[in-house]
């Protein structure tokens, strides 16, 4: 019986192979009956476009009927994922889902969403009725060992994106974004993401521009869908009159030239009785001059920037690495501990019978040869037989429980097996009677 | 009693917990800034907690030393540089933090510290002004009002520098470490206006005040010709200016934010040609 775990990431398998093993969550309750149906006691399995992992409980032979089961599922040739997989057991596969919820693991370090992945595959596995003691457990202690990285590390601080990146300059030079409007020069896809980060941290109004139209009038219902913001467009020769009530510009046209010069923010500046104005200019080549920068209170930041702020971000995080291998270190240590205790247990249970069974049986013997004894002495007897039986068995019972000894050779010391062979029988003849 | 007599021992404690105040807190501000990792982030934090504690001991022994000195406080210079230090503490302590973040400490800190200092060195007019002249409340309300004016405006003058610093990262595009320390550029600048309009106020108040308090004393007295009165008026206008530009024409950002600076130099020189002052009265 062991723990184990068959994985591919992005680091060990292409996209073409991940893409195969993509498995959409209306899926995961037929692929861990699958799993269970190979042998796997309990199973769980961890999806998101940068891995997919097996995490089983089983005996030593369902790994590779699970790895065929998982070939043929995807409907993989024989073998197919051979160079891509990689095998862990028992402390290696729970070191590995650790680091994977810490985000140690991930393409971008520290990253928090695989977090919550970690936990929706605990979910559905729960779900399934696929996981009960060993991987409950498991997944629990993963979880928590990924908020512990988080909370007690700066491995999940600062801007990983352009557009996380923009919301912290914003928040610098505009204090909170509640109440800030966001302009939109031209509408691709970059820029509403970005815009979309400030509309998430509180900006309410947003203005697209487009050279078409209809492209911005799209991009604007986007934004208002659903939500509580006003977006609006407006035709492309409008927005420098816009550039008076809005305080973050987000460019990223396809123009070849400037869009926005600094004569045209200047002026504007003028008309906005010089409040801050925040400009991002995402576009290659780039779309507002970099001169307007110079002027009193423009803060401009191009794509160069932004990375900046990023890269020194992941170095900033890079640099947390060890703090958090300490974390899971120790997690990793307790969680053995834990499958310690598990694996010990019968033997703890099996020696505590074994001695309560000598010292009743040896108590009534003497008993019933001194039948004169008067209550009180048979009771001094029979606290002479407890102390016996639990001094003997107290030493290798806080030997099990304390340390990481071989359970196995404490069994075959007090030759437990013949006993629960003995004991087999007697429950069962109780419950008859 | 034992205050009176320990009063210097006190207000040196005070001024030594000042120096360790502003040497921490600028350690906060300025050592590793650059640097955002947990290590540094606790360092940081623990550098202004020190620092905070050090103000508070400084407010506590200082403030032992003022009520040694009693009301020689309110006729003094050096007394009044004191009393301003204490105040200027106390008030960041009570209520910049909040406002500020905890960067704000490492420019008022040293304002704090300077003035006490000052009111250590012995003066030829320490305890030189007789009771008499102090009979009158004028005098009181005058020195308090010109010293929450000015406390006000040191509020507006660390937060100028603050809000410069945060500028000058912004615009240098050093985005690591110390730019997430420090305020936003807008809640610096709304900290500015608001400190100096209050400020000025009570400036003004305190002006009218001291004039009256002047021509009570003096019958031919000609404020014009004091210098303190001028330096003191070019202040005031200073302040104004800074106020006029940004109700007025709107201006905002590091040039409206230099002139409250300017203001406050100009401040602290009227505040050191009060020697022209109190001989005039004295004769």
């Amino acid at each position: 019986m062991q723990l184990f775990l068959l994985g591919v990431n992005h680091k060990t398998a292409p996209v073409e192979v991940r893409e195969k093993l993509a498995l959409p969550a209306s899926r995961v309750p037929l692929a861990l009956r699958g799993l269970r149906d190979q042998g796997a006691r309990e199973a769980a399995i961890l999806s998101t476009c940068n891995r997919a992992e097996i995490y089983a409980v089983g005996d030593d032979d369902a790994a590779p009927r699970i790895e065929q089961f998982w070939n043929e599922f995807h409907h993989l040739p024989a073998r197919g994922l051979n160079p891509h997989i990689y095998r862990l057991n028992n402390r290696d596969s729970a070191q590995h889902l650790f680091r994977v919820a810490s985000g140690v693991d991930s393409l971008v370090l520290g990253e928090s969403q695989i977090l919550g992945q970690v936990k929706t595959a605990f979910e559905q596995a729960r779900e399934s009725g696929a996981i009960s003691g060993v991987l409950d457990e498991l997944f629990r202690r993963a979880i928590s060992c990924g908020k512990r990285a988080r909370s007690e590390t700066e491995i999940g601080r600062g801007a990983l994106s352009v557009g996380s990146a923009a919301v912290e300059l914003a928040r610098q030079i505009l204090g909170p974004l509640q109440g800030h409007s966001v302009l939109i020069l031209g509408a691709g896809k970059v820029s509403a993401l970005t815009a979309q980060h400030l509309v998430a941290s509180g900006a309410r109004r947003v203005i697209v521009a487009n050279r078409t139209h209809e492209r911005a009038q799209e991009l604007a219902r986007q934004f208002s869908d659903g939500n509580e913001i006003s977006a609006r467009a407006i035709t492309w020769d409008e927005f420098p009159q816009h550039l008076i009530e809005t305080d973050i510009v987000i460019a990223s046209t396809r123009a070849p030239h400037f869009v926005l010069s600094a004569a045209d923010v200047a002026v504007a500046m003028k008309a906005r009785r010089h409040r801050p104005l925040f400009l991002v200019d995402i576009a290659v080549p780039r779309d507002i001059d970099p001169l307007a920068h110079q002027l009193d209170n423009v803060f401009l930041y191009d794509i160069d920037d932004l990375q900046g702020v990023v890269n020194s971000n992941l170095a900033q995080r890079g640099s947390e690495l060890e703090h958090v291998e300490t974390i899971i270190q120790s997690e990793v240590e307790a969680w053995q501990s834990w499958v310690h205790g598990l694996s010990s247990q019968p033997t703890m249970a099996a020696l505590a019978q074994y001695s309560a069974r000598i010292r009743d049986q040896e108590t009534e013997n003497a008993l019933a040869q001194l039948p004169d004894l008067t209550e009180k002495e048979r009771e001094i007897v029979r606290t002479l037989g407890r102390a016996v039986a639990a001094k003997i068995v107290h030493a290798p019972l806080r030997h099990l429980r304390e340390s990481q000894s071989d359970a196995a050779a404490i069994h075959r010391a007090f030759d437990l097996d013949s006993l629960s062979d003995s004991q087999k029988d007697s429950p069962r003849a109780e419950e008859s009677t | 009693m034992i205050l009176r007599q320990n009063e210097n021992a006190l207000l040196l404690a005070g001024v030594a917990c000042y120096f360790a105040a502003m040497l921490f807190l600028w350690a906060h501000v300025f050592l590793r800034a650059d640097d955002a990792t947990r290590q540094s982030d606790l360092w940081h934090r623990r550098a202004a907690i020190f620092g905070h504690y050090a103000l508070g001991f400084g407010v506590l022994a200082h403030g032992l030393s003022l009520l040694g000195q009693g009301s020689a406080l309110f006729s003094v210079r050096v007394g009044v540089a004191g009393l301003f230090g204490w105040i200027l503490a106390a008030s960041y302590l009570l209520l910049g933090r909040r406002i500020g973040r905890e960067t704000l400490g490492a420019f008022v800190a040293p304002v704090v510290f300077l003035a006490a200092l000052y009111s250590l060195a012995p003066s030829p007019l320490h305890r030189s002004v007789r009771a008499e002249q102090l009979e009158t409340q004028w005098l009181v309300v005058h020195v308090i009002l010109i010293l929450l004016g000015y406390v006000s405006l040191a509020f507006a003058f660390a937060s100028s520098l603050l809000y410069l610093l945060q500028e000058g990262l912004l615009k240098r595009k050093k985005l690591a470490g110390l730019w997430q320390r420090l305020p936003s550029l807008q809640v610096a600048d709304e900290l500015i206006y608001r400190a100096t309009s209050f400020g000025l106020a009570l400036l003004t108040l305190g002006i009218v005040t001291g004039i009256a308090w002047q021509q009570r004393h003096q019958n031919n007295y000609a404020a014009l010709s004091d210098p303190k009165v001028l330096f003191t008026l070019a202040t005031w206008l200073t302040f104004a200016i800074y106020l006029v530009a940004r109700w007025l024409l709107g201006w905002r950002g590091r040039r409206t934010n230099l002139v409250v600076i300017c203001g406050f130099v100009l401040l602290v020189i009227s505040f050191f040609g009060a020697p022209h002052v109190l001989p005039a009265i004295a004769r």
